[in-house]
This record gives structure tokens, sequence and C-alpha cells, in this order.
């Protein structure tokens, strides 16, 4: 056998022209570092090393007694420093006393049943429950998983049209907000004083009624002249009715709104274009041209679940999805999705083609686009004609006006522009108007009415109230639920205004910015611990039904507002069934209603589409023309745009770890945010990666922040993501990121040029350094400080912020695992990953082909070293991952990683390669150009291999094969070798280093709330031991066991994997492969499909479909 | 001229010649390796073999019959009034718990039958208060163990056959190791333990009592994530 030359790591140099991918920067201008980097498992470990040593050191001079003085070790002998005889001899007394505790008594368990059992509980058979999630006017139906009573996981309602049974990371994540330990658990009162409350005490919930009782009556003598409210935007139905009632009895009364990741701009344009504001739906699945302008619409713009839906199944290419073949140079089954945006987003790394722009200047490539549609394609804009005609294109790549108004123009009432919420209002409605010009508005872009069409735009309503509370004509202000404090804009000086209101009255989960300015505090109940309603954007209304009563005894937003109602019975279930009841035409079908509402999750049908309205209005011409042209920002007047979060959306998340933890798509940064700056614009103002700088507006604030390199950054555009830096969120939110509020101010909510950026000396980061987090985490703070070093925010002497990203970790030592290709490429040869062409072929490092080794190659024809197991006879799983489907959303990773008791290990852990996801997403940039690269996902898993590396090295058995081919894992079994992490070539074996569910990690001292969420199915792993995707056994055991039980066998379909549920864009698929019949075993045998690494001879399971891009072959490139 | 060695025997102890002053330890001490040996080796094999054989389930685990808050007697309920398992254990066809019985099962005759009387004291209080009855667990597995009664039900393994003559005890006491080594024995070969599955509840039914019957074809997993998630 001959021996075949290692993997040669390509640099960019040495293939011109062939496709390069690469994660990172520092791997792509010097990958043998990179590599370097890549070959070492645990960078950390020496770090860590050096850590416990100097522990010990610690314990030795501890211990030390009267006899031999601390002072004996010299300075400098660390981890030299020996074991005393009488130490040894205290410490074996102690062992052996501890070991004799442990066995001398049996633990006494106790079983308890319920005194009275409640009805279809049958204790260890989970329960579902349909509920509903209110996100940024949006409502997402679920169902919610229930064991004996708490909720664990909550999946998608396949009856709700926002959902289809998928959710995103979010609403994943939203589990852990119930069990969060820092919830507020009891109301807070506290004395006014001169500048704000006083010193706060506990109250209880009867001082409070009777506050507010008081409130209301003091209301009634003038009309609620001094009485406001302040919420963020409302989906529900009986809040608005409530509302309603309010104003009725308090005719001066007002209600106030304000959220800091708000779609006001969206409202605001549709109430430009058709007169009164819409919903505006895209049904994407319709749609073959795809132009999104600074739209995240596949991630964090509202509604994004249904957009990965439809997106995604424009991009199917198997399975009979039909070819709509329309357009221009439109592929078959193939949309194309054109992004114009600053920064990457999930959207734009799913975008054929991109184009970097800065925010300000998207509305000037609309105009062109506009202009460009209206002059060479013929379609009449009406009263819009006028102001597009004055359109400026200079600076824009003009093929991205011609070819993609030519695309547009193509794809009539086939094609969608989308706008996103960051761009001023002028830009949807002149959007709204060329969509409805194209035709596609009624088809592809569906309109629905609003819930609420009185509500004001969020900026201009809390400058009211912050007005009327500077000129002392509110005298009671009730804040239900958000967190202005922290996040609204800096020019308003909320904080000031509150403190100065006599009576404030603040609902909220967590004891945080806000409520320390207001005089009451109140626990607000989670919302799947109280009953509500919740109106989709198309006006589905669903019922949001409490799973768990309020765990610290909260309210929600309708019990408090029901009080000054003067509703007969402030119960929220009474209040959403008195709601419903007015839209039931009979009582006596009213209990029909209810329950099949409370059953399906879904009250009634969708609502019809409102019909095609006249959005060319003369009213939209007016403020285009009267807008002033942004200009291009440079290097030294730079522009700021601020991102709603990806993880934390505007800081309401900012105490789960799930999510700060999460990788965040595009830059893998965990636990912190950055200022994301494209390469060139670093390189024209000298800065390193992780620097810390400060960026300064004029007649603004400043901020202080780490620089974050980002490839496909437009240049001289700082992104910042809202929601970090938070300093009263709780224990693990606390002082993670940097707030970038100072720099948010109401003319600029979403972008702000002018920004000037300056590097932050050594004395101003040191200034810096108690806003942050110590890196070593709770472990730093706690009292057995010691084991994890806690250490300062910086890099030592260089004052670079430490960043924790999961990246760089593992790698693809120059094997094409990812795999792409075009549509024309994948027609030529639609094997492509499995018998690539001559640019992808491997070479070596004189530049000859040695042979097909790309991952997809077929088995190698060696044999096994064991003998072939049969698997004919048995279920034989297997899953599938379609790459051009993949979004990268993340739902499936907060899926996996709550479905299977995963913990978050907490920033340091990160930092040392600890990441205990099951599942990861891999991130490829791919191509030469480090300013616009395209990306590549790769969600990756255990993919069980038949000839499985991992087991033939383990010492004690304790990683086998099961009979079905399942890599099964016994933790009891694994002594904690690390062998088979080691031999796994796919790296997804994660190690338990500490007890991260009890006492380590993020996780020190667990409370015992945080632990009802568990997944009572699968076993929380202690340290020491070894885990990986199990390709979720507990699902596929349960229907086995259904179907022991029934006698039915086992369908295509009866088990999902929690990745695959949870998937949006169903780009997963799990099943029987010995079943011909069953979707992954028709993925399986597609053309296009391939299987990581398969030259070395594992036979995984899980097999991939090769990306396919759609791009167009004019744009070139 | 003596021979050195007479010489040292005529002369006694304590009185060693030039030559053999060397010679300090006792003859006898030769038999020492060979007593050393043999201990070595047969005390620690002694010790190993008792652990082994004692620090296991089957003694641990089995007789163990801790006093339970309510002094419910089997023998009484079952043996002598002849209630069916499933009347208490309502779940064991459906679920993984086999269910250990609200107190409202116990008032269904409670709230009829010896309503006076001082054992049921606890019964009595705790549906009064709504608060449950604290039973010992005695047929514990470990936590990473995965058992399910409905499967093993559905496959035809009776309730004596892991539990024992329930109906005999008036304290329940364990009646089989559980331990994993016991749990395979059965998983390999399952058929000596399966019955019809009208028998499963029945304490008295013997294999001789379906001569005729044959036991179905049923393959138990053997491998680790049958039991172990």
């Amino acid at each position: 056998m001959s021996r075949r030359e290692p993997y040669s790591f390509n640099t960019p140099a040495e293939q011109d022209g062939a496709k390069v991918f690469w994660r990172s920067l520092e791997e792509k201008s010097d990958p043998a570092t990179a590599q370097k980097r890549a070959e070492m498992e645990f960078p950390e470990g020496l770090e860590e090393a050096k850590a416990l040593a100097s522990a010990d050191k610690n314990l030795v001079s501890l211990r030390r007694g009267k006899d031999q003085p601390a002072a004996h070790t010299p300075e400098g002998s660390v981890g030299k420093a020996t074991l005393g005889r009488r130490g040894f001899m205290f410490f074996a007394g102690a062992t052996t006393a501890l070991a004799a505790e442990g066995c001398a008594r049996r633990p006494v368990e106790k079983l308890m049943p319920y005194a009275k059992t409640p009805e279809q509980i049958i204790p260890g058979v989970p329960v579902h429950f349909a509920t509903v999630r209110s996100y940024r006017g949006d409502a997402v139906g679920l169902l919610v998983e229930s064991h004996e009573g708490h909720p664990t996981k909550i999946e998608g309602n396949p009856d709700h049209p926002s959902s289809r049974g998928k959710t995103d990371a979010l609403a994943q994540a939203e589990i852990y907000e119930i069990y969060d330990p820092d919830r507020m658990t009891a109301p807070q009162k506290a004395k006014r004083a001169a500048g704000g409350p006083g010193d706060r005490q506990a109250a209880t919930w009867a001082e409070v009624d009777a506050a507010l009782a008081d409130l209301a009556r003091q209301a009634q003598a003038d009309g609620g002249a001094k009485l406001r409210f302040l919420s963020p935007p409302t989906t529900s139905p009986t809040f608005l009715r409530l509302q309603r009632a309010i104003t009725a009895k308090y005719p001066n009364a007002r209600f106030h709104v304000w959220s800091a990741a708000s779609d006001s701009n969206a409202r605001e344009g549709a109430r430009l274009a058709f007169g009164r504001p819409m919903n505006v739906v895209p049904a994407l699945e319709k749609a073959s041209v795809i132009v999104s302008l600074d739209s995240d619409f596949l991630g964090t713009e509202p509604g994004n679940v249904r957009a990965n839906l439809g997106f995604s199944a424009g991009r199917k290419l198997r399975e009979g999805s039909g070819g709509q073949g329309v357009g221009g140079t439109q592929s078959p089954g193939m949309n194309r999705l054109y992004v114009v945006e600053p920064s990457f987003t999930v959207t734009g790394m799913n975008a054929d083609h991109r184009l970097r722009l800065p925010a300000s200047q998207v509305e000037r490539y609309t105009l062109a686009l506009a202009k460009e549609l209206a002059d060479k394609h013929g379609v009449a804009l009406g009263a819009l004609a006028g102001a597009v005609a004055k359109a400026d294109a200079s600076g824009i790549d003009p093929k991205w006006i011609q070819v993609v108004a030519k695309e547009l123009a193509g794809a009539r009432a086939k094609g969608a522009i989308l706008v996103g919420s960051r761009q001023p209002a002028r830009v949807h409605a002149l959007v709204h108007g060329l969509n409805a010009a194209l035709g596609n508005a009624g088809h592809t872009i569906e309109t629905y009415d609003v819930l609420d069409a009185s509500e004001p735009d969020h900026v201009t309503s809390l400058k009211a109230l912050a007005d009327d509370i500077q000129k002392g004509a509110v005298g009671t202000l009730i804040i239900l639920g958000g967190n202005p404090v922290y996040d609204a804009p800096a020019d308003v000086k909320i904080d000031e205004r509150i403190r100065a209101v006599a009576s404030t009255i603040y609902l909220a989960s967590h004891a945080n910015e806000t409520a320390a300015a207001c005089t009451w505090s109140i626990p607000a109940a989670h919302f799947l611990e109280s009953w509500g309603d919740a109106r989709a954007v198309d006006g589905t209304v669903s019922i949001q039904q409490p799973l768990i009563a309020p765990i610290h005894g909260g309210r929600s937003e309708i019990e408090i507002l029901a009080r000054f109602a003067g509703e007969s019975a402030p119960k929220g279930f009474e209040l959403v069934q008195n709601t419903m009841k007015g839209s039931v035409s009979s009582a006596g079908s009213f209990t029909r209603v209810w329950n099949e509402a409370l059953k399906r999750g879904v009250a009634g049908p969708a609502a019809a589409p409102a019909g095609a309205a006249d959005a060319l209005r003369a009213e939209v011409a007016t403020a285009l023309g009267a807008a002033k042209p942004a200009a291009m920002p440079t290097a030294d007047n730079l522009e700021v745009v601020f991102a709603v979060d990806p993880k934390l959306v505007d800081g309401r998340y900012a105490n789960n770890p799930q999510l700060l933890e999460l990788p965040d798509p595009v830059t893998k940064i965990t636990w912190d945010n950055a200022a994301l700056i494209s390469p060139k614009t670093a390189q024209a103002l000298g800065l390193e990666n992780r620097q810390l700088v400060r960026l300064t507006r004029e007649g603004g604030g400043s901020i202080d922040i780490a620089v974050w390199i980002t490839p496909g950054q437009a240049d001289s555009v700082v992104t910042l993501n809202l929601g970090w830096g938070r300093q009263k969120a709780g224990r693990y939110g606390d002082r993670h990121g940097f707030d970038v509020g100072a720099l948010r101010t109401s003319d600029a909510m979403w972008m702000a040029s002018g920004v000037k950026l300056a590097k932050l000396g050594t004395a101003e980061a040191a200034a810096l350094s108690p806003k942050l987090r110590k890196v070593g985490l709770i472990a730093g703070e706690s009292p057995i400080a010691g084991r994890v070093r806690p250490d300062e925010p910086f890099d030592a002497g260089t004052s670079l912020y430490k960043v924790s990203q999961t990246q760089e970790h593992g790698g693809m030592e120059g094997r094409p695992i990812a795999i792409d290709a075009t549509y024309e490429q994948y027609k030529k040869n639609p094997f492509f990953p499995l018998f690539p062409d001559e640019a992808r072929k491997d070479k070596n490092k004189d530049g000859e082909i040695v042979g097909v080794r790309g991952s997809g190659s077929p088995d190698p024809s060696t044999l096994p070293l064991w003998n072939k197991v049969d698997y004919s006879k048995t279920h034989k799983w297997g899953m599938g991952i379609d790459l051009s489907s993949c979004t990268g959303c993340n739902a499936c990773v907060l899926a996996c990683q709550i479905e299977n008791n995963v913990p978050a290990v907490g920033k340091e852990q990160i930092e040392r390669g600890r990441e205990m996801y099951w599942l990861r997403i891999d991130r490829y940039f791919v191509g030469l150009d480090a300013d616009n690269p395209q990306i590549a996902f790769q969600p990756v898993a255990c993919v069980h291999c038949e000839e499985a590396p991992c087991e033939n090295v383990c010492p004690v058995n304790a990683t086998e094969h099961s009979p079905e081919g399942l890599n099964d894992m016994a933790y009891n079994r694994c002594i904690g070798t690390r062998y088979c992490a080691n031999n796994c070539p796919y790296k997804v074996r994660r190690f338990n280093f500490l007890n991260y569910h009890s006492s380590g990690g993020a996780y020190m001292d667990l409370p015992e709330v945080e632990r009802m969420r568990y997944n009572p199915n699968v076993t929380v792993r202690m340290r020491g031991v070894m885990e990986k995707c199990t390709y979720c056994v507990q699902r596929i055991q349960e229907a086995k066991i259904k179907s022991k039980r029934t006698g039915k066998p086992i369908k295509d379909g009866d088990v999902v994997s929690a990745c695959q549920q949870a998937c949006p864009a169903d780009a997963i698929v799990f099943g029987d492969l010995n079943d011909p019949e069953s979707r992954v075993a028709k993925w399986r045998a597609m053309d296009r499909s391939y299987r990581l690494l398969a030259e070395i001879g594992t036979h995984p399971r899980t097999s991939y479909l090769g990306k396919i891009r759609n791009p167009n072959p004019e744009m070139g490139g | 001229m003596p021979r050195p060695l007479d010489a040292f025997l005529s002369q006694g102890p304590g009185r060693p010649s030039s030559e053999t002053r060397m010679q300090i330890f006792p003859r006898s001490l030769n038999k020492l390796p060979l007593i050393l040996g043999g201990v070595g080796t047969v005390v620690p094999a002694l010790l190993i073999g008792a652990i082994w054989y004692y620090v296991t389930p089957k003694n641990f685990q089995v007789g163990y019959a801790p006093t339970q808050p309510v002094p419910y007697s089997h023998r009484l309920h079952v043996g002598q009034m002849g209630m069916d398992c499933r009347y208490c254990h309502a779940n064991v066809e459906v679920a993984a718990k086999a269910m250990i019985p609200p107190t409202q099962t116990c008032m269904g005759c409670h709230a009829l039958v010896k309503t006076d009387s001082a054992r049921l004291k606890p019964v009595r209080e705790s549906w009064e208060s709504g608060k449950p009855i604290e039973w010992v667990h005695i047929h514990k597995l470990p936590d990473h163990a995965f058992f399910d009664h409905s499967a093993h039900l559905a496959a035809g393994v009776g309730c004596a056959t892991c539990h024992g003559r329930v109906d005999q005890m008036d304290v329940v006491r364990a009646d089989q190791p559980l331990g994993m080594g016991w749990c395979l024995e059965c998983h390999r070969d399952p058929k000596p333990n399966l019955r019809p599955k009208d028998q499963i509840t029945n304490m008295e039914w013997k294999p001789e009592m379906a001569a005729n019957w044959t036991p179905p074809e049923v393959h138990p997993p053997q491998h680790c994530s049958g039991c172990h998630r």
C-alpha cells in the first residue's frame, strides 16, 4: 500500500481562481499558524496547568503547620511544592472518613405521588400544550412539552401559519427564561427620595394591589390627566381591549410605546405608502427573485421562521420541488437572492449575490434601482416617477442596478423586494411602490391589516412622554415590561425623567436598570406562566396558554391593566375569555370555540389578505424629495449602524447563558459583542483585531468598545449590536460585551454618520475594566476560586480585549468538507461532491493532482479491520443535512442543547476550546476576496460512523456500537481518557472538564430552580465524562417502545431528532436508511449527496447534500 | 579440630564464636517468605473475593425493606383480597413508570372502609392537606438507567419476575438485585421469564401452567443505549 501525501494546506496564492475555504482572516493570511493552532486541541491547556499549580501552592501553604512555615517554600517553585507527611496523613484520613461516611448509610429516596392526580397526567409521560409567543409584532404558535407540570422544551405548532411546526433559536431559548434564577421573586417598593427612589424593600402583593387601587382612584378625579402607560408594542387583542377601556374611563390618560428593537420604520413606511399601517408579509415560497435591501429577513427581522420556511422551499432541488422556471435567467427550482447590506447577516450569508453598502446608501441604491426599472423596463411608477428620476447612482456598481432591475422586471409577480426595519420609512414606502408596480404585491408580497392602527412611532411616543414628565404633567407612570432606562435613546434621558415621576410602577422579570429608577417593581409572569393572546402578522389569533403557575407569583401586563380598566375579574384567564366572547356570536358555542382554540393553538382561520392598495402615492414622493442624500462614509467620518442582536435582541435575553454562549452566526463570537469593521477600514485606521477604541459622534455621546475585523463588512461602516454591556442583567449577563446605547440618539436610531474613532490607551482601557467581566466568570467570584483562573478582561500588556469565539476550533486541514457548486456546475456535473471537477481536485505541493480525495469521495477500497456488521435486519438510523437549505440560523444548535441537557460553559471555558455543543454550525468564508467573500454553512454533529475510530481506542468500552448503527456512549463507564475525542476525525466529541451542571464554568452552584428545565429523559453528565450527539436516542427509544406497546411498526417521521424538529429551513432529516421510502434514504441516494471524510473509511451515517448556489452569470465573478 | 558447625552447636546460644557472629536471624525465619507469600496472596484474594461477592446489589439491594409511612400490606390487599396490581399501579402498561398510586386511589375505598384506623392517618392527612405521602423508594435504579415498565409488560414479563411474591409481603422488600448483570441475564435469554400477556399480574403463575403456550420472539436490547441515554 502506498503512503499518501499528507494533505497540503493550499495558500490562496497557490490556487489562484480556485475555491478557497477559510474560517477567519488569520487563517487566510497566515494558514500555517492557523493550522498549528488547529492542531493544538486544547490551546489554553498550558495556561490552566499554571493556574492549577498556583492553586496547589496556595493549598500547600495553607496546610503547612507551625513547624513548616509557608515562607519555607521558595518563591518561583510553583508546582514543585510537595505534600508533607502530615499533609498526606491529613488528606488520607479525611478521604477515608469521607468514603466511609458515603458508604455508611443507604441514601433514602422518597417517592411522592400526587395527592390528587390532575386530569390527563400520567407520571413520566410528557404532555404538550399549544401556546403562543409574541416577538416584535408577530406571534409564533408553539407546542410546549411539559413533564409533570414543568415545561422543558418548546417546539413549533404545525397548525400556526407563522410557525408551521418550526421555531427559531430565540424561541428555543425561551424555556430557560422561566427558570432564570435572577428573576424578581417578590414586589419591591422604594420610598421616594431626592433624585429618585431610595432604598428598596420587599413588599406583598396586597400592598401592590392597594397601591394600584389607590392610583386608579386618584386618577379618576381628573380623568387620568397625570396617568401614563409605557409598554413595548403589543400583539394582544386583550391588551388592546383593556387599553381602549382605560382610555374610555380616563379620557386624559395616555399610552406610550417603546421598544429598542422596534419596527416603527416599517409601520410608518406602510402608513406612508398605503395611507394606513399594514403588516407586509412576504410569501417567499412563490418568489423566484428576492432582493433584500438591508433586511435580515432570515435572521433578526420579525417573521423570520415563516421567511426561512418560504425561502428554503424555493431552494430545494429535491423531492419534486416543482421548477418555477420563470423570469429571465432564473433556474428552475431555485430562487435567487440578492442582498444589499452593510455587514453580514444570516440573510447576507445566504445571498447568491451580495453588495456591501453602507446602510445610509441603501436609499440611494433603491432610488437608482427604481429609476432603472422605470427607464429601461417600462415599470410605471405613477406619482413616484418624479422623485425617482432624480436618483443618483454614483459610487454604486452599475451592474448591481442593471442586472437586478432586469431580473426583477423579468420576474413580475414572482419577485420580492424586502426592506429592513433599519431603513427609514420613506424607503419602505418606495419599496412598497416598487412591489406594487412590478405586480409582486398580492402574489409574493401579501399585506394584512394591523391589530392596532393607532400605535405611534416609538421614538416620537417616548419623547412625548419624556417631555410630559419634564413639564410635570405626569404623576403616575405604569411601565409594562421593556427596559427603557437601558435601551432608550441617550438624548431622551429617560432615567432622569422616570426618577422625577412621583409614582412609577414597573412590571418586569428582573430587577434591572429601570427597576432601580422606579418606586415599585413588580415581578412579571413569563408568557409560559400566564394567560394571554397574540395575533400573528396575518391576523391569526392564538391563545397564550400557561404551562405552569407563575413560579415567583408574577402578574401579566393585562392583569395590571385590568385594575385600571375596572374589570370585575382581573384574572388573565377571564380577561382573555372576555375578549374572545366579544368575537363569538352565540354564548352557547363559546365553550366549544374556546376549547378548540386551546387545543389547536389557533383561534379561527387567518385573516384574508387585504387587497392591493395603491402604494404609489404623492406623499411618498414628497418624503423622498425632502430627504437629504447621505454622504458616503470615509475612514475619518465613519458610519455607525446599529443591529438587533441575533441572540440578545435588545438586551431582553441578556441573562440567558444559552443565548450568551451561542456563537454569533457571522463572527462566531460568544459571550460578547464587538464593533465590526472591514479589513480595509482597519488598515486605514491602523487597528488590530480586539483593540479597544472610542467611538465619538459629533454632538453625541461616545462609547468604548473592542473592534472585530470582519470580512464582508462595508468599508468605513462600524456595526454595533444592541443588547450587550448590561450592568444589571443578572448573574450570567452582567458586564458581558459593550453597551452601545450612548451613541444611539432619537435622530439616529439605526444609523449615525460623522463618527470618529480613536484608539484607547492602556490607562483608559484599565479604567474600563470594572465595567467588564473578569474572564474567570462566576468562578472568579466564587468561594472556590483558584481552580479556574480569574483574569482581567484584557490581554496582559497589550490591552487587547479577550474575545472567546468558536470559529477557529477544529479546522478543515485543507480538506474540503463543506462542498458547494453553482447551479450551472451542478447541471454539468450532478455528482460534484463525489467527483469534483479540476478546480476542486486536491493538489500536492507541486500542484499536481493527487487523485480524488475530496470529502465526498467514495468509501476506500481497503477492507475494514473488523468484520462487517449486517444492519439489514433492524433499523438503520441515519441523518441527512441539506447544505443548500441550511441558512445557519442556529435554531438546531439550541434545540439540541436544550433537548440533551447540554450546558453552557462560560466565556473562559470557550476560550480554552471546551464548548459542549453536540451540534455546531461551521461557517466558512469562500473565495479569495477578503472584503466580500461568500459563505458556506455546515452543521456538524456526530456522524455515527459504522467503522467508528473512537470506539477502537476506548480502553473501557464506554463507547460502543449498537446493532442499529448508533455510536452509543455509556457515560458511567467513561473514565475520561479522551482518546476517543483525539481519534475522532470530525471533532464532535465533547469532554466535561468541569462539573458544568453543578459547580463549574458558568454554572457555579446551580440553583434549584434552574434544574427544573432539564429533560428528564436524558442523563445529566458529570465531570470527567465524554459526550456527543446520540441522534436523540431517547426519542428513538420512545418510538420503539411505543411501537412495541401498540404493535404498530415505526413509520418514517415517527422519530424526529431535536435539530430536525426545530429547523425552519427543513435542512435536516432523520430516519431509517433501511426503508427505501424514507426521506433520509431518498436524500442519501441523491446525486449531490456525500458523506464527510468518507475516504478515510469511517462509513458515516450522516450524509450531506452539497450546497448549490444560484448566481446570475450576468453579474460575473 | 571440630568443624565450625559442630563448634556452634556445642557452644549453644549466647556464646557465639567469631565465625558464627554474623548469623543473627534464627533458622525459623527461613519459612517467612513462604508464609508471607501464602498470606500475601490468600488474604487479598479473600478480600477481593469478599468485596466481589458482598458489595453487589445482590447483597445490598435484595432484602431492602424500609418502613413506609403507611404500613400498607400487599399481603392483605393482593394476597387476601385479590386486588389486581393495576388497580393502584394504573399506568404500568402505558408509561415508563408504574406509578405509586395517588392518595386519591387509597381514599377511593378508605373514605368508606376503616375510616378511623390510626394506621391510615397519614393517608387522610394527605387527602385533606393535598400534600403527598412520602413513600420510601425501594426498587431504585441509578439515574443513568432508563427502565420502561410498559415495554416489559408488552413483551410479557410478569410483575413477580422482578418484584417477587408481593402478595406474600406485609412490608415490601426488594426481591431481585436489579443490577445490570441481572438485567442482562434476561435480556440475553428472555424466554424463561415470559408468560402469556393475560397472566402478567398473576402472582401465582408458573411456567407449568401454560405448557402448550410458546413464548413470542422478543429481541430485548443488549447495547448501551437500550437503557442508557
